[in-house]
């Protein structure tokens, strides 16, 4: 699942995931949306922006690590500051991708994300 | 603002431009303006600065520099709402950056969009404005800085 308030991030991020021969199940411009497909869809991974409207980002990962605590999150943004990278990881996100990111970066976050899941 | 608080933007577009440009971007001297006349091309995206200092960054670009971002970006079709989209995202980026010196008290809005320099596009007022002029592949975009 990939949740960016930009239309082109949502794109980058999709095409990349569907290289690694991952299903897109959602896109979200927001973390009400989010929510809302999330309680559907249980995802066993998502990409999340912080700064949305409605809904930010630190709000649904902490609403996201209540309804399915086993969803790896990795933290997809421009803002670059270590209080809110340690306040997202303590939430319960895997990892932290600062904006811009190549699609080689990003690729090697997912695959960090996904070794670790087969490792537990 | 101080002229190191001014680098700290400065540094922010080169490394986005090292990051997704194959070609980096020259950054001319910033340099201080009175209003934004002259200075907003046909893209612009705005960003609320709250908290710890309080204004705006505004990224504004042409057309035909806006077109070719959008290419670095998986060859996305260069509609207007893609543009839009995009102007947004990268002011978004140049601000959200610069929290790795400013702290997160240096609080981003979600972006304000504009397409064809509409008198709407303003900074808040009474606020020292500083224009960084990016240049790129022969071509200029603005980064304006108006913060207290």
């Amino acid at each position: 699942m990939v949740v960016d308030d930009s239309q082109v991030i949502c794109r980058q991020i999709e095409a990349v995931l569907s290289k690694q021969d991952f299903d897109v199940v959602s896109t979200a411009a927001d973390g009400v949306l989010a929510l809302r497909d999330f309680r559907m869809l249980k995802p066993d991974l998502v990409t999340m922006d912080l700064t949305m409207p409605r809904l930010d980002g630190i709000q649904t990962i902490k609403q996201m690590m209540i309804i399915h605590p086993g969803v790896r999150i990795l933290v997809v943004s421009a803002v670059k500051d270590k209080a809110t990278a340690l306040r997202a990881l303590r939430l319960g996100a895997y990892g932290f991708l600062c904006k811009p990111f190549t699609r080689f970066e990003l690729a090697e976050a997912v695959d960090v994300l996904i070794s670790d899941l087969g490792k537990t | 603002m101080k002229e190191e608080e001014i680098n700290v933007f400065v540094n922010g577009v080169v490394h986005y431009f090292e990051t997704m440009a194959v070609v980096p971007a020259e950054v001319s001297s910033p340099y201080l303006i009175d209003g934004l006349t002259g200075s907003i091309m046909e893209y612009t995206g705005v960003i609320g600065i709250t908290g710890e200092y309080q204004g705006n960054v505004l990224f504004t670009a042409p057309v035909e520099m806006m077109a070719k971002l959008l290419a670095l970006y998986d060859n996305q079709e260069a509609s207007v709402g893609a543009l839009l989209d995009l102007v947004g995202e990268i002011a978004n980026t140049f601000s959200g950056n610069v929290r790795e010196e400013f702290g997160a008290d240096f609080q981003i809005s979600p972006p304000l969009v504009a397409h064809g320099s509409p008198k709407e596009v303003r900074t808040a007022e009474g606020l020292q404005t500083y224009c960084i002029p990016i240049l790129w592949l022969g071509m200029r975009a603005n980064l304006i800085v108006a913060l207290r």
